[in-house]
């Protein structure tokens, strides 16, 4: 049977978003790992400012007490032994590499037990992540700042836990071993609160999101006045933007509006690492810009964004060896 | 009798439409890519928000931690305000080497309460529940002295929030006055 010719649309449709498995080699999902640990480590190294939890929010509403984690003394003792899970959490699964770089079927018995460990060891710092989240929403306010650090924390435990459960690599979503089944699950989980939160924004707004983005220069002005309250400095943001947003509707339209397809699209990134590496720029430039206008951190938004989507060094590595290809067959 | 059959008949092929969709929704299911992530878009945008719906707390509807719907700058409004603190003298202080916390946490915190007790008071109209935005200054009075006074106890730098003598809030509304961003303060809190 002669295969039909592809039309030049569908060619550069299957470049774009054709489905092509990322399967990560283990200094890919080690690199990861640091990220991960690293966001959690930083959200986590400190005890807490707040004391109550006046407001209770999710599992502090079932009764769950985490004002613990404002304690210094119960945090001395805390974060030492945090530290040690996330190390091992890093340094773990390496030694399964390591025991699988012969034959690899040897070995699954034990890196079957690594992962059960890697369960285990994962499992302190996605519960103090989680308290650390409840107990800052239980204070009448609600923060999203480590919001994605704990849902990436789950993600990893989840796939985790379900390599073990499936034991068998043969039984993991296409072929993936459990690394890179935990890797794809938080790049699943982290495009998920993006494409939620547009479609939130549609629904909240009932449709006119676009309409009203011009207005979105007095949230411009109300950033700059709270950045200033925070230290007393003048901020050096773009606060002339917010009477331009008002004067130059249309602009405010374009340039706000371009956010809105790049959350509720954000799905596609999973497709490939060409969609992966696209929408990890643009988000990662599209929380980059807010940090500027609206002086919002998003750390740890961008820190996972660069290390799951983006991952610069697979594409250096990439580049580096598809040169030195192209330069051995042109010796040749 | 005509009448009952025309339903039977249409029940009955209801009932074979359904059959007939759910081995296609089932198939459909199975292949769909990205099951983990859908998911969670279903657990976070449908299932938290349902479960939730009845929380006495607007804010806090859709949200459980770590799941979220909260869609950052929905709604652009033609007006917004953010709270500052001032010294006695009406001299501005920096919040975060005060009390520890963050100029953006003290509004979102004081928006819910004054939400709350927006609805305690009566509008226009003589009933419960008058819009949070049109409440005056004398109004928002409660809300923001004890918003005051829980900042200044609950301190995370007790020695620096007793280095004053007392403490003002204020509300700068902003809003737009002939295509102009205007800026006005209000006293809203003082302890």
């Amino acid at each position: 049977m002669i295969e039909k010719p592809k039309s030049i649309l569908a060619k550069i449709w299957k470049f774009c978003f054709g489905f092509e498995p990322i399967k990560h080699a283990w200094w890919e999902t080690f690199l990861i790992r640091c990220a991960i640990a690293y966001a959690a480590w930083f959200s986590l190294k400190d005890a807490r400012s707040e004391t109550a939890q006046p407001a209770p929010h999710g599992l502090a509403a079932w009764g769950v007490d985490f004002t613990w984690l404002s304690d210094d003394k119960t945090m001395e003792t805390v974060v030492p032994l945090l530290n040690i899970c996330l190390l091992l959490y890093i340094l773990l699964p390496i030694a399964s590499t390591w025991l699988n770089r012969g034959d690899p079927s040897r070995t699954s018995s034990v890196s079957w037990l690594i992962d059960i460990a890697a369960c285990f060891i994962l499992l302190p710092p996605f519960y103090i992540s989680l308290g650390n989240g409840t107990l800052i929403n239980s204070q009448g306010a609600m923060n999203h700042t480590t919001q994605i650090v704990t849902s990436a924390l789950l993600a990893q435990w989840l796939a985790l836990v379900w390599s073990c459960y499936c034991r068998d690599p043969c039984k993991l979503p296409r072929n993936y071993n459990s690394q890179q089944l935990a890797s794809d699950w938080t790049r699943q989980i982290i495009a998920a609160t993006y494409v939620v939160s547009a479609t939130t924004k549609l629904l909240e707004s009932n449709g006119n999101w676009l309409a009203d983005t011009p207005y979105f220069g007095l949230q411009i002005a109300k950033a700059t006045g709270q950045a200033y309250y925070e230290w007393l400095s003048p901020p050096d943001n773009a606060a002339w933007l917010s009477q331009f947003f008002i004067d130059h509707p249309h602009v405010a339209q374009g340039i706000v509006g371009l956010g809105l397809p790049l959350e509720l699209f954000a799905f596609l990134a999973l497709y490939n690492r060409r969609a992966a590496l696209f929408f990890g720029i643009c988000l990662t430039a599209f929380h980059s810009t807010i940090t500027e206008v609206m002086h919002l951190n998003f750390f740890y938004h961008k820190l996972l964004l660069v290390a799951l989507f983006v991952n610069p060094v697979w594409w250096v590595i990439t580049g580096i060896k598809r040169l030195i290809a192209i330069k051995d067959v042109a010796s040749d | 009798m005509q009448n009952s059959r025309s339903i039977l008949c249409g029940l009955c092929h209801g009932c074979r439409v359904i059959s007939q969709l759910i081995p296609k929704l089932n198939q459909w299911c199975l292949n769909l890519p990205f099951k983990f992530h859908w998911f969670f878009v279903v657990l976070t945008a449908v299932v938290i928000p349902w479960l939730t719906a009845n929380h006495p707390v607007k804010a806090q509807r859709g949200e459980w931690y770590p799941f979220s719907n909260f869609p950052m700058y929905s709604n652009f409004e033609p007006t917004a305000y953010y709270v500052y603190i001032t010294d006695k003298e009406d001299k501005p202080i920096a919040m975060i080497p005060t009390f520890g916390t963050w100029p953006t946490a003290v509004k979102k915190a004081y928006d819910a309460k004054l939400k709350s007790h927006a609805k305690t008071l009566l509008n226009k109209k003589g009933k419960l529940g008058k819009p949070s935005k049109d409440l005056t200054a004398e109004e928002c009075r409660p809300i923001g002295d004890a918003m005051l006074k829980q900042l200044r106890d609950a301190s995370k730098f007790p020695d620096e929030a007793k280095k004053h003598s007392g403490y003002r809030l204020y509300q700068m509304d902003i809003y737009l006055d002939n295509g102009k961003i205007t800026q006005k303060p209000k006293l809203v809190g003082e302890v």
